[in-house]
């Protein structure tokens, strides 16, 4: 297991090499830089031209790559261009909305996705079953941009039961944290659980079929064993992965969570950088979330090992 | 069994509704039910702000609070002789201050500076500064700085470089006094001192005029009535009173005058949508949306009483279809001119601004709202002719040139609609016109790129607002090779006009010459100009003498909350 890990670890480098040369390629090729959204729309061709310059911009791009890449061999990712803070600065400024999001989130995701699966297995064909089944697809195709608009219109603006914008710190006032995080927070719930409803669901069908659920049954086990014990943890395996592609999924679905409800976090970084052409930070940002996809994938693959003895690494 | 379920279920109901009641009741809920009086200002249409003079306070009754500001963009800098940037400006308007400033005449009265008195000749200008000025880290205002945050300035801005040809020698004569010798006079000294629009000449310490405008410093620091807090990018950022604040003696009028910081802190946060940031001042978390207000919300707005919506109709910017003047067929000016005869400005306009509320047709060069604009002259025949014959004659034109079937690239940025829909409405004209379109749909920050490179476009959109709008020596398009258009000037009548007007003393005389521009401009036609719009802001209705600066900025000194 240690070597596996180890191996894994090792298998990182690759691929964050191959990560940051894409990334810097795209970030590169897209239209558009800095030094014209800086000046502002009076500003002519000489403005622009003298930004550009002092930003460094205006260097072949193969300079600017071997610049950037030893920049960070050594560990600085490099500051924006427009307010001159670190990366790390920027990234610990919005680090506090997002992991709560995406914490809350994916929690409510599983806790609702999970059982409401298991149960549309359990019931399949029934009213419950249809049911479930129209929510799962509902929250999987609506938009969330549009959802969080309808959120935004009915319980902040009607009724006012929540705020229409921002985020307050958990630290700083625990009810006010409740109230901003509750709308986006169910947003994120309801298209994550919709994932896990469908996959839990077509998983613990295929199980209920498998022989030995019907022994368990012969042998007079009463449903809840039967469903939770035997064949949630039989189908496990691929509701697990989609839980680890959820995390991932949950990382850049607050982009459109974080804009919509202008919540000062990690996406809305991520948005604001790509939109402002902002180079050095947007390289950074998706360094790290290639990172942290790759880790994602190695818990996921540590995971199999708890729900399947037969899995061997 | 039934029973337990039905048990179950009412706990289950039982225990949302309760956690639905806490999260709903907490924080903020508690403090919003206040009824007040407001004044209710239902009429829309047409509602023209009127500039009027904020009175000093007469009492304490008016410090206090917080002012909620809505920025529909990050701001990019806090140095302000780094970028034109609209958000950077808004800022710079609460924490830094002018020489001189604008007051409701439009007339460029003394704000830092104390006294000023010209040569007989005009060839010597003395200039002393109010005593007794400090910037917000303590460091008292005198005449090195002035000096070194004007030439700052001028080095990046076009009117600075256009006043600096006629300064000989700056020199600072004491601590508070500083003279600018001539090389020849003109008239355009003091408006170069009170400057809106393009680069700001806000007075800075050394901190920020030692740090290279381009490169932009990272602090903001001036002498005006509020002072940097925190600025959290991206995000927001928030100014405080500024306690030592020195403020005019003079009654506070537009941007000149007396300034009371009355808000104890003004926040500016950055909303990035459109319809949350009018979901937000409807619900009172943001108190004033400068700018942007979509004009299908505008009639949710009026109705809400707790909402005023101001159409700025003193402040109007220009939209036009800009035109590549040094490759392609738009390199003959018969063929530009062609273009703007065929082209149905009003359709543009709709189309970018809904209705007529937020518009209007304008045939001048420089906006119709400005001292420079408001008459027809050389536009006859051009201007909005295309259903009286312009189209017809424009077919003719395009035959005659042997150019029917040419390709001709239009831009169209998909992120704004005030610009997306003028620029389809530039392709169906190209395309009756007989010219083959390829029609470019992208983003605004690659319409920036793109239009660096001629050979990337023939025609996009934008606009310009402010002193831009108003002032031909501060339009750039017009200046020759200066703009992304590169107008050519072939003539070099348009030019010889810039410098007529540069020299000119008199107000008749200035308007005799930007008329005579104005013939130049429909014959050479260095760009279409649509027409005067206007920006519509929104403001709850309890806060007091806010009004719009420029292009949609608000003041947030001098105005206050009803209590």
């Amino acid at each position: 297991m240690t070597a596996y890990i180890f191996k894994r670890v090792l298998a990182v480098i690759p691929i964050l090499i191959f990560v940051g040369i894409a990334t810097f390629s795209l970030v590169h090729i897209a239209p558009g830089d800095a030094a014209n959204i800086m000046a502002g729309d009076y500003a002519g061709p000489d403005d622009v031209k003298l930004i550009r310059a002092e930003l460094g911009l205006d260097k072949p791009v193969t300079t600017q790559f071997v610049e950037w890449a030893s920049r960070t061999l050594r560990g600085d990712f490099g500051k924006s261009i427009y307010s001159g803070r670190t990366v790390a600065e920027l990234v610990s400024q919005r680090l506090e909305p997002t992991i709560s999001l995406t914490i809350v989130g994916g929690t409510l995701a599983v806790l609702l996705g999970i059982p409401l699966g298991v149960f549309a297995a359990w019931r399949a064909g029934s009213r419950w079953d249809r049911g479930i089944q129209i929510f799962a697809a509902l929250g999987i195709s609506v938009p969330g941009f549009w959802l969080g608009f309808i959120f935004i219109l009915a319980f902040a603006v009607y009724l006012r039961w929540f705020p229409v914008i921002g985020y307050v710190s958990v630290t700083e006032d625990f009810t006010g944290w409740i109230r901003s995080i509750t709308l986006p927070v169910s947003l994120l719930a309801i298209s994550g659980s919709s994932v896990i409803i469908r996959m839990t669901r077509g998983s613990i069908l295929e199980v209920l079929r498998e022989d030995f659920i019907r022994t368990a049954r012969a042998k007079g086990l009463a449903n809840r064993p039967v469903l939770f014990r035997h064949a949630l943890r039989a189908g496990a395996i691929p509701i697990i992965t989609v839980i680890g592609t959820l995390a991932g999924a949950l990382i850049t679905g607050v982009v459109v969570t974080e804009t919509v409800f202008t919540i000062p976090g990690l996406g809305r970084l991520i948005a604001e950088t790509v939109q402002n052409r902002d180079f050095p930070v947007v390289q950074s940002m998706l360094m790290l979330l290639a990172s942290f996809y790759v880790f994602i994938n190695l818990m996921v693959d540590l995971a199999y090992v708890f729900f399947d003895p037969r899995v061997r690494l | 069994m039934v029973f337990r379920k039905k048990a179950w279920l009412l706990v289950i109901t039982a225990l949302s509704s309760v956690t639905m009641l806490i999260m709903a009741c907490g924080g903020e809920a508690e403090t919003i039910t206040v009824v007040e009086t407001v004044v209710v200002e239902k009429e829309v249409e047409k509602e023209v702000e009127v500039v009027k003079e904020v009175e000093a306070p007469q009492s304490d009754g008016r410090y206090g609070g917080e002012l909620t500001i809505a920025l529909g963009a990050a701001i990019s800098t806090l140095d302000v002789h780094r970028t034109t940037g609209t958000t950077a400006y808004e800022v710079s308007f609460a924490v830094q201050e002018r020489m001189m400033s604008y007051n409701s005449d439009l007339q460029a009265t003394p704000l830092l500076v104390d006294t000023w008195e010209v040569s007989a000749d005009g060839m010597q200008w003395n200039f002393t500064l109010r005593d007794g000025i400090k910037f917000h880290n303590g460091v008292p205002f005198n005449a090195e700085h002035a000096v070194k945050s004007w030439e700052r300035w001028a080095e990046r801005d076009n009117y600075g470089s256009l006043i600096f040809g006629f300064v000989d020698d700056i020199s600072v004569t004491g601590d508070l006094t500083f003279s600018i010798d001539m090389v020849e006079p003109t008239a355009l000294v003091l408006e170069a001192l009170a400057r809106i629009g393009g680069y700001a000449p806000v007075m800075m310490p050394p901190e920020m005029y030692d740090v290279a405008a381009a490169e932009g410093a990272d602090v903001l620091i001036g002498t005006g009535p509020y002072e940097l807090d925190e600025w959290a990018t991206g995000d927001h950022l928030r100014v405080k009173r500024y306690e030592d604040y020195s403020p005019a003696d003079s009654a506070a009028s537009f941007m000149a005058g007396r300034k009371d910081a009355f808000f104890d802190t003004v926040d500016y946060v950055v909303i990035p949508d459109s319809n949350a940031r009018v979901a937000a001042l409807e619900v009172g978390q943001v108190d004033l949306l400068g700018r942007d207000v979509p004009a299908d919300m505008v009639d949710t707005l009026t109705a809400n009483p707790d909402v005023r919506v101001a159409v700025a109709t003193t402040s109007p910017a220009r939209e036009g279809a800009w035109i590549d003047n040094i490759e392609g067929p738009f390199t003959d000016a018969r063929v530009r001119r062609a273009f703007a005869m065929a082209f149905p400005v009003e359709d543009a306009l709709i189309a970018g601004h809904g209705d007529s509320r937020f518009y209007t047709l304008c045939p001048s060069m420089m906006a119709c709202a400005g001292k420079w604009g408001g008459w027809a002259d050389g536009s006859e025949g051009v201007y909005n002719y295309h259903d009286k014959g312009g189209l017809e004659a424009a077919k003719q034109t395009i035959k005659d040139l042997g150019l029917v079937g040419t390709d001709i690239t239009v831009l169209q940025a998909g992120d704004r609609a005030r610009f997306s829909g003028p620029a389809e409405i530039s392709r169906q004209t190209l395309e009756k016109m007989g010219f083959n379109v390829i029609f470019k749909q992208t983003d605004w920050a690659t319409q920036t790129n793109w239009r660096e490179k001629p050979e990337l476009w023939d025609v996009f959109h934008t606009a310009g607002g402010g002193a831009w709008a108003a002032n031909p020596l501060l339009n750039s398009s017009l200046a020759k090779n200066k703009y992304w258009n590169k107008y050519q000037d072939e003539s070099g009548a348009m030019t010889a006009g810039m410098e007529e007007l540069a020299r000119a003393s008199s107000a008749d005389e200035q308007l005799a010459i930007v008329k005579e521009m104005q013939n130049v401009f429909w014959q050479d036609v260095p760009y279409i100009s649509f027409g005067d719009s206007f920006g519509v802001g929104a403001v709850r209705a309890d806060v007091q003498g806010a009004q719009s600066l420029y292009s949609m900025s608000w003041n947030p000194y001098n105005a206050w909350r009803s209590k």
